[in-house]
């Protein structure tokens, strides 16, 4: 009896290609569209689990673009706690693609965002990138003209680089109502003061995701015409919702939407690639062995599963660099338990703040 | 008699100069010079309760200043004076080169913007790493006398030819710079790091050494009988190293 499944490779069962898989020595989960090197110049962005990759890939001497270096003095603590060594540049988290491509057009000088200086204890804030300065600055105009310099930078890093590696991480965000800008934060949680008739909820489908992410493809195309990109989901759940639904499914609903996007994106163009870091962390492949106790937060152990995979395909498949157990070596190994969150910036987490 | 340890680079110097001047007026006072360039003294390495030099270079250099010690033995000493070695007021021209604060109103070269905060932490760490503090971290190995820093001095009030400095002062951003400076300082001093802040008598402006102070300035050679060129505006002369070991002294009778 002939079955169209029949001769399909192990990868394509469920019980050959996951049930009786190690998450840390599965092979063949991700096969590479494009080859990424050492010297390829990569462009980093994204939720914070993005910030897992941007620093793995720097550890293990990738060209991570740095148009924003931290000042010489500065730990790389601090230098985290102001922005430095998270990304490309000095922008933050970037958690929805409306965000993403507010910022391309602005580099580009198509966009600029409305009601963005906000305020806290009488400091002003930067309200595209709050936490890149934690107590914020003295005057308006500096946020303004620290701004300006900044776009300057991203300019250089969409410009200059041959991949971009975006986390899609959340569906939800905040809007100013009358000009639509987005926000990487709600207002209120790190500066700013929530008021209702100035700000509104969004929760961004699937359309207006994949419109968003074309509309900044091909933008950055025009400008950089070799540029490629390579997406993944965040596998981190919403801290909060502000939907009408339980948190559980406002995360799933997310999720589904940004995986969907991505799947879309990847199966249209060849400049795009899909890389599964969120399927190896979220679902029962990993037994959830791969979040911190507060099923939120992703381990260390899981960020390192997920790297071998990437790093499989990217420097071993291309017989440049030795196993990943020694390219994986600046990175200590941790305990199964040991935390990781103080390693990432994420300003979500202060939505735990307003939880009963 | 407090016995007392001053080691530095170029800029021992002025001071031991100085001291030639002053030393009749601290009878109670015995100074040891160990002056080398930095790039020598950073082999100095711990060993046997003494600083050692790792070079055959570095031990000539510190026989000749020090009249013929050819270790630093820490419990020779009450007090250890550390002298310059990268850590100073010019030590932020590596941040003021490309990064830029809030309070800086030049906008020539600045690559970058950062907030006061973000400044003057970075400062604090880029002062930190220097060699005056890894010299200090290794007599902390061997000894819990006091340790105190004599900072390199503030530039001459002369000082040109340098672009940066002189956009530095065309625009006002000198004394913001001197007083990031003067705050680190006074910091390390309040969390027993202290730090002898350069004489006021000695200094112009917020910023700057009394030019005089920086004429005929002696290079740190065998008989300081060589003196720096005009252009060297970052070295001063024995009458400069004369009022900051008077101000170390205070510090280490308890004076000040």
């Amino acid at each position: 009896m002939n079955s169209p499944y029949s001769g399909l490779p192990s990868r394509n069962f469920w019980k050959s290609g996951v049930t009786q898989q190690n998450p840390f020595t599965i092979d063949s989960l991700y096969k590479r569209k494009f080859d990424i090197g050492r010297k390829t110049k990569i462009a980093t962005g994204g939720s914070c689990f993005a910030q897992h990759i941007s620093r793995y890939l720097r550890n293990l001497d990738f060209h991570i673009i740095d148009a924003e270096p931290p000042p010489p003095g500065l730990d790389s603590d601090s230098a985290k706690e102001f922005g430095y060594l998270l990304y490309s540049a000095r922008y933050g988290n970037i958690y929805v693609v409306r965000h993403l491509l507010q910022l391309a057009k602005e580099a580009y000088g198509l966009f600029k965002p409305e009601n963005w200086i906000w305020q806290k204890d009488g400091r002003f804030y930067d309200a595209m990138r709050p936490s890149i300065e934690p107590t914020g600055l003295e005057k308006a105009e500096h946020v303004a003209r620290f701004r300006e310099h900044h776009i300057g930078k991203v300019r250089t890093v969409f410009d200059n680089a041959d991949l971009f590696i975006f986390t899609l991480g959340l569906t939800e965000s905040w809007v100013d109502k009358s000009s639509g800008t987005v926000y990487p934060t709600a207002p209120g949680t790190i500066a700013g003061d929530f008021d209702g008739n100035a700000f509104e909820f969004k929760n961004f489908t699937f359309m207006e995701i994949l419109n968003d992410f074309l509309e900044f493809r091909d933008l950055l195309r025009q400008n950089n015409p070799t540029v490629k990109f390579l997406l993944t989901v965040s596998p981190v759940p919403l801290t909060a919702t502000a939907s009408a639904n339980h948190v559980l499914a406002a995360t799933t609903y997310s999720k589904s939407v940004l995986r969907a996007v991505a799947g879309q994106l990847c199966d249209t163009f060849e400049d795009v690639d899909y890389f599964p870091s969120y399927e190896m962390v979220a679902s029962p492949f990993s037994r959830g062995m791969f979040y911190e106790q507060n099923l939120r937060s992703v381990t260390d152990m899981g960020v390192q599963a997920v790297m071998r995979v990437f790093l499989q395909e990217h420097v071993e498949g291309q017989g440049s660099a030795p196993p990943f157990s020694a390219t994986a070596a600046p990175v200590k190994t941790p305990s199964p338990t040991q935390k990781n969150e103080d390693d990432v910036v994420c300003e979500d987490i202060l939505l735990e703040a307003f939880a009963t | 008699m407090k016995r007392v340890c001053v080691i530095g680079n170029s800029h021992i110097a002025a001071l031991k100069l100085g001291w030639d001047i002053i030393k009749d007026e601290y009878p109670q006072i015995d100074l040891t010079f160990f002056g080398s360039p930095r790039k020598n003294l950073g082999d100095l390495r711990v060993e046997n309760g003494a600083l050692v030099p790792g070079s055959e270079k570095t031990l000539k250099q510190l026989q000749r200043t020090s009249g013929g010690e050819s270790e630093i033995v820490a419990g020779k000493f009450d007090n250890f004076l550390i002298v310059a070695l990268n850590f100073g007021v010019r030590r932020l021209e590596d941040l003021y080169r490309h990064y830029r604060s809030e309070e800086h109103k030049n906008a020539k070269g600045a690559n970058h913007y950062v907030s006061n905060a973000c400044f003057l932490l970075a400062a604090k760490g880029h002062l930190r790493n220097t060699l005056a503090f890894e010299i200090a971290g290794k007599l902390k190995q061997l000894t819990d006398n006091p340790i105190m820093f004599v900072p390199q001095p503030f530039p001459s009030a002369n000082i040109s030819g340098d672009p940066l400095w002189e956009d530095m002062i065309q625009y006002g951003d000198d004394a913001p710079i001197a007083r990031t400076f003067i705050e680190i300082a006074s910091e390390l001093t309040a969390n027993d790091e202290p730090v002898i802040q350069q004489p006021e008598e000695t200094k112009s402006g917020e910023m700057f050494t009394k030019s005089e102070l920086s004429k005929g300035s002696k290079r740190l050679t065998r008989n300081f009988n060589v003196e720096h060129p005009d252009d060297d505006y970052w070295h001063m002369n024995q009458d400069y190293g004369a009022a900051v070991l008077r101000n170390a002294i205070r510090s280490i009778e308890g004076k000040i």
